[in-house]
């Protein structure tokens, strides 16, 4: 039998070990001591050679890390980065992380953007927040990104940006679908959805049991990785005298920044196809109703937000089954 | 890597997609993409090249080890603790990929028989970890010690193959092999060499302790998976069957072997065939007939069992 030891991996417990790819020696450095002031973070402090070339090889790790958790959705957590990149130059947080930034969108279009907080929605979080400090609970600087793409509306076309291969064209195609789709119907809920007319949307999508999704084939499975990714988040509270639990649903971080209005609105727009004249005006409308947004807001805006990422918005044979109307109609 | 039977996704070729690429950049003056040219190509390949490989990526190229059609990819040239996280696959599965590569370049990849490849049967005989693998013996600095990988099920390992072949790393052959892809040859081009190629004495008496695992092509300077050996089968020099020509051509038209002249009749294959037509007339050989060594016995014995 080969020996096997020849092949050197590096030990990696929390994270997935790499595609078919070396696993040469990682050049993780062991990290000491976290800096726990990083809220006043100076400049690089001094100005000798060694630390610029320092700081360009941590520029570039955070640079590659952001692009390695964008493949797999995973949020580039501030503590992440202290760990991985900065190791015990915990102070530079901000340079670095500012060219890296600089670089991202000049190399490849792209930026590092907050993901909102997950929102105190329960009881029992309220009071949570209550007990504890105010720095301890919502703190004021951001503790996770994700990446998202500056590309100008005219490049986000199927022919140029067709779905990553992860693992497959067709497989990422029918995910960004269904989470497009989900997270929409939630947001049109006004950002929250009850679990019983989640389950009912997902009956007449047919996926309240299965899910075409391989690997993911139990749509409680599905509703979980969109979950553990952030486009949504499920919200148990305990209500009433027997202590029964409200399940609902609401929109996850990633589905705010991935997804966000533009998205739904995309989708609705691909659901009702092409209307002009009043009935455009009507549906945006509705839309902006929806989506909380008020009548004042109906024209599209024009200082475009971050576009998404991923692929195109495109329907596809399961939104167009989708059914996606305001309360009273269900 | 095309998505078979989605005609939407057809994103293999470069022309349409430069073509759409230019006309958003000038919806004025739309190109099309017989208006973009090699030239244009490989303007954009430099260009990226340039400005990624700041960051250890790099766009590669080779040919395809059959239909010598030139494959390019973006590769990454290091890989490290940060983008090992990039992937969607369990560690498990990963380390049964890695068994599945093990049987490609080592257990089936003899002096006797470079196969460099397996069936789906062989490769699901990877599904469990061997015994006695318990903690990977790590060498040199990292001192930590990773955990047994678990053993997948049938139907796991099957469908993580699949994956592979539908993921672009494998190619499934009609004959039922899987080999690497071109992608995949070109991104583990430097883990291949640096695993296989270094034996180093760690085995013990393998008849195959001389044997180099990874071999260059005589014309092209490529990794060779499929193509054409020495008659001579303790030499090392190997050829694509497509770059044979060339090589001729570079000799002044002699059909000889570059490293050690014999003349080149009759090669014995390299890949797939090596195992289904077996090991041609070798000059240290009996006619026809094919030579057994342990591993070929151990194959074979698989194979009924």
């Amino acid at each position: 039998m080969p020996a096997l030891g020849r092949k050197r991996r590096a030990e990696r417990e929390d994270e997935d070990d790499g595609s078919p790819e070396p696993a040469t020696q990682g050049r993780r450095r062991t990290t000491q001591n976290d800096n726990p002031s990083d809220e006043d973070d100076t400049g690089y402090g001094n100005g000798n050679g060694d630390s610029d070339s320092n700081a360009e090889q941590m520029v570039k790790k955070l640079v590659r890390l952001a692009l390695a958790c964008e493949y797999s959705r995973l949020p580039i957590r501030r503590q992440m980065i202290r760990e991985k990149v900065l190791g015990s130059a915990g102070r530079q947080f901000k340079p670095v992380f500012e060219q890296a930034q600089l670089q991202l969108r000049s190399v490849f279009g792209m930026e590092m953007v907050e993901l909102p907080e997950k929102e105190k929605v329960t009881l029992a979080q309220k009071r949570g927040i209550a007990a504890k400090t105010q720095s301890q609970s919502q703190s004021k600087t951001a503790q996770s990104y994700t990446l998202v793409s500056l590309l100008p509306a005219p490049f986000q076309d199927p022919a140029i940006l067709p779905p990553p291969s992860i693992p497959t064209q067709a497989t990422e195609a029918q995910y960004t679908s269904l989470y497009t789709l989900l997270v929409s119907l939630v947001a049109l809920s006004g950002d929250e959805l009850a679990d019983t007319k989640m389950e009912r949307y997902l009956r007449r999508l047919g996926l309240e049991d299965h899910t075409p999704i391989p690997g993911y084939t139990k749509t409680e499975l599905l509703l979980k990785r969109m979950e553990k990714e952030g486009y949504l988040v499920k919200v148990r509270e305990i209500a009433g005298g027997q202590g029964e639990e409200d399940v609902s649903w609401m929109v996850g971080p990633r589905g705010k920044v991935e997804v966000g209005e533009q998205g739904v609105r995309g989708l609705v727009k691909a659901v009702y196809g092409d209307v002009d004249g009043y009935a455009e005006a009507e549906l945006e409308r509705r839309v902006a109703r929806s989506l909380g947004l008020g009548d004042a807001v109906v024209a599209r805006r024009d200082d475009i937000p971050p576009k998404k990422k991923r692929g195109p918005r495109r329907k596809n044979g399961e939104a167009e089954e989708a059914e996606v109307e305001s309360d009273e109609e269900d | 890597m095309s998505d078979h039977g989605d005609p939407a996704y057809d994103n293999t070729h470069p022309k349409p997609i430069l073509a759409a690429i230019q006309t958003a950049q000038t919806p004025n003056r739309p190109t099309l993409p017989e208006d973009v040219s090699q030239a244009d190509f490989e303007y954009y390949v430099d260009a990226l090249n340039t400005h990624i490989s700041a960051y250890d990526f790099e766009i590669r190229s080779t040919h395809h080890q059959v239909s010598k059609e030139r494959i390019y990819a973006l590769v990454n040239t290091t890989s490290d603790a940060l983008t090992q996280m990039a992937t969607v696959h369990t560690p498990d599965e990963i380390a049964f990929v890695k068994r599945v590569l093990d049987a490609m370049f080592e257990t089936y990849n003899t002096q006797v028989a470079e196969v460099m490849a397996v069936t789906s049967m062989q490769a699901l005989k990877c599904a469990r970890p061997p015994h006695g693998e318990q903690q990977r013996r790590d060498s040199g600095n990292q001192t930590q010690v990773t955990a047994p990988s678990a053993a997948l099920t049938g139907s796991q390992a099957q469908s993580v193959l699949e994956l592979m072949v539908q993921e672009g790393w494998f190619e499934l052959s009609a004959k039922g092999y899987h080999s690497l892809s071109p992608r995949a040859l070109m991104e583990l081009h430097g883990w291949l060499v640096e695993t296989y190629n270094d034996q180093g004495g760690e085995d013990s008496d393998e008849e195959d302790d001389e044997h180099v695992k990874i071999k260059f092509c005589a014309a092209c300077r490529e990794i060779v998976t499929v193509g054409q050996r020495c008659t001579d089968l303790g030499c090392g020099a190997r050829v694509h069957n497509h770059c044979t020509r060339n090589l001729w051509r570079s000799q002044g038209g002699k059909e000889e072997c570059p490293t050690c002249k014999k003349a080149w009749t009759e090669a014995p294959a390299v890949g797939e065939k090596a195992a289904w037509q077996g090991a041609r007339q070798a000059t240290n050989g009996p006619n026809g007939r094919r030579r057994r060594s342990p591993s070929d016995e151990a194959q074979s014995g698989a194979e009924e069992g």
